[in-house]
């Protein structure tokens, strides 16, 4: 659809106030007006969000690296499994000095 | 770096990747799953039309409420797959032009006229019902877009059928009049229902089963289907219209007279029944709201007096 | 509903014949309404539309609950099993669809009457209406909101849209007021305070939410004449309620079984 505002709008949902907003799904509609009012009724009959967002398709941007978000070298110290080891450390230390 | 070759792409497939939409992919896939999504989509856009007849018939005002609501359903269901589709290089308004013009293909059922709220009933039941086995087959295909889509519309089909269900208990369950709505909706819609899952092709003859974008053949859909309803339709005292329909008990495959497959291709062709009719009422339907259309172009304040 | 407040007869009788004509409104509303499923403008719409549907059948229902309590009949048959003369609508909801602009002008209008209705009935002091309009008056909210986003989409878009709205406008807005007349032993309800506002006034409200849509879109059409809607009172059918009435009742006064 050609237009200034008109064309494909990708709409995002709110399931409550402690959750993200989440891509539901796209709609096409003349302005974000019209879209935010469509897609209520598109994605959400049978769900109650607490808000809605939507955003022309173009203004998104997707990565199109994606390989670089694969996994690489050894950071398993950013990760707390990393220190499952600690409580026998502490009694190792706790016994050498008692 | 993914090589781009139909060859590391089977290799992607066999290994049981899931395709994303864009993905590099060769052109037999993704005209293949195209062709399939787009047939889907119509079939939905297209099986609204002998349900919706109904809503203003309907005999209470919470059947109004729900047939409304699942007719709604299956409007979304095409907005939704449209969209999945539109990815792979169509337009939905290229989609749309090409179901009006009678260039594309939609289901065999949806080529049938209905006569009766006996219809609604098996419509609801036996037909959402053969659709949900083919659905939930399909969640585990391979094309990421579609399975992703197919979650909700598998929901809402599950409701559907329920439904559809309810209805038709209030028809077993009540007066002789009303059993006889529905006996004569099954002896109609039976031969459609048994053509909806296709021939049995040799799997090596189906590329969408060989690129695993389907991953059931259809004589297995069909069996599914068999093996879950037609207990139920004779538990309910109803008969169906095919003497050679019996349960092979050394098998436990389901046997049954061979549909004529030419009938089948007649009518997904353009020549069923309600074909012409319902087709030009959506022809007539988008030609009229053109004006509409050019509204939505251009912003809030296009050319005004 | 369980125990509904007891009413004087004269007042149940008033209050019958007030609820009436408006749940006959939103049946006939939400029926014409839900003639768009499956061929509205955009698929989108087309999903929007059909909830509105649902939403005016679904009040439709309330209000037929509610006279059912006062009167122990059947809500399915007073919706679905009644004569065609006994209906007692306004005649603009059941004029035929039209096309996407006579329908929105509907819409809207309509919607804007039914908003001044659910503000002031939210007041009522019988319990059981004051509760049912405020849980219309929330969907009544988006349905506003939608009809307001169309109105000014096809006031704004081409020349077409436009005259197609003006013209549509021009045949609604002379049917609205009758929506708000005035029914039998009114006075009765004003008097309890069940009704918290009289027809004119209504009327009034309708005309200031209408008037600014109307001048945008015509001058001539923001010249509403200032006067009292007329009562509503039974009228034969129409030949077009005919047409839809044979259609609405086929299943349900067929005689083939009485539950469906």
């Amino acid at each position: 659809m050609s237009g200034a505002g008109s064309g494909q709008y990708e709409v995002f949902h709110r399931k409550n106030m402690t959750e993200p907003m989440v891509h539901a799904g796209s709609v096409e509609a003349a302005d974000p007006r019209m879209a935010l009012l469509l897609a209520k009724e598109t994605f959400f009959r049978r769900e109650h969000p607490i808000g809605i967002w939507v955003t022309r398709r173009d203004d998104l941007h997707p990565l199109a690296e994606t390989d670089v978000l694969e996994p690489g070298t050894d950071k398993s110290y950013r990760a707390i499994e990393a220190y499952t080891g600690i409580a026998k450390k502490r009694e190792a230390v706790e016994e050498g000095l008692a | 770096m993914i090589e781009h070759s139909e060859e590391a792409f089977r290799g992607r497939v066999e290994r049981g990747d899931l395709i994303e939409a864009g993905d590099w992919m060769p052109d037999s896939y993704r005209l293949g799953v195209l062709k399939f999504l787009e047939m889907h989509a119509n079939s939905e856009i297209m099986g609204a039309l002998p349900e919706r007849e109904w809503i203003p018939r309907a005999p209470t005002l919470r059947r109004k409420m729900s047939l409304t609501a699942k007719v709604q359903d299956e409007v979304g269901h095409a907005q939704l797959i449209y969209s999945v589709a539109q990815d792979l290089g169509k337009s939905r308004e290229a989609m749309l032009e090409d179901l009006i013009a009678g260039k594309t293909k939609f289901h065999n059922v949806f080529h049938y006229p209905t006569e009766s709220w006996g219809d609604v009933a098996l419509i609801g039941w036996l037909i959402d019902g053969a659709a949900l086995v083919t659905q939930h087959a399909l969640l585990k295909s391979n094309y990421a877009p579609y399975v992703r889509i197919l979650k909700r519309v598998c929901a809402e089909e599950s409701l559907h059928l329920k439904h559809g269900e309810d209805i038709t208990l209030e028809l077993a369950g009540g007066t002789r009049a009303q059993r006889a709505l529905f006996q004569d909706a099954l002896n109609r819609w039976w031969e459609p229902i048994m053509h909806f899952f296709g021939p049995s092709y040799a799997p090596a003859n189906d590329s969408l089963l060989m690129w695993r974008f389907k991953t059931r053949s259809n004589e297995e859909l069909r069996q599914e289907f068999l093996n879950r309803y037609v207990p139920r339709i004779w538990s309910l005292g109803f008969s169906l219209p095919d003497p050679e329909l019996r349960e092979d008990p050394a098998t436990g495959s389901w046997r049954y007279t061979e549909p004529d497959w030419n009938v089948l291709k007649q009518v997904v062709t353009g020549n069923g029944p309600a074909t012409a009719r319902r087709l030009a009422l959506r022809r007539a339907s988008y030609a009229e709201h053109a004006w509409v259309r050019a509204t939505l172009q251009g912003g809030t304040h296009a050319e005004v007096a | 509903m369980n125990n509904p407040p007891i009413l004087d007869p004269k007042v149940r009788a008033a209050l019958v014949a007030y609820l009436l004509p408006w749940a006959d409104d939103e049946l006939i509303l939400g029926h014409r309404d839900s003639e768009w499923t499956g061929f509205a403008p955009i698929l989108e719409e087309d999903l929007a539309f059909s909830s509105i549907a649902q939403d005016e059948l679904g009040h439709a229902a309330l209000i037929y609950h509610l006279v059912a309590d006062l009167t122990g009949e059947n809500p399915d048959h007073l919706a679905l099993r009644r004569p065609a003369n006994a209906y007692r609508h306004a005649p603009l909801v059941e004029r035929p669809n039209g096309d996407w602009a006579y329908t929105i002008a509907r819409h809207y209008l309509y919607d804007l009457a039914d908003s001044a209705r659910l503000e002031v009935l939210s007041g009522s002091s019988y319990g059981p209406l004051a509760g049912i309009a405020r849980k219309m008056a929330r969907e009544e909210h988006y349905h506003r909101l939608h009809g307001e986003m169309w109105w000014e989409r096809l006031a704004a878009g081409t020349n077409e849209s436009r005259e197609r709205l003006a013209a549509a406008a021009r045949a609604v807005t002379p049917l609205v007021g009758a929506v708000l007349g005035g029914t039998d032993g009114q006075e009765i309800l004003v008097a309890e305070r069940i009704l918290p506002g009289i027809p004119a006034g209504l009327a009034a409200d309708w005309r200031d939410l209408a008037r600014p849509f109307l001048i945008a879109l015509d001058p001539e059409l923001g010249r509403l004449p200032d006067e009292a809607p007329e009562p509503r009172e039974l009228r034969p059918a129409s030949a077009d309620f005919l047409a839809l009435h044979a259609e609405m009742t086929m299943v349900s006064a067929s005689g083939l079984g009485e539950r469906w």
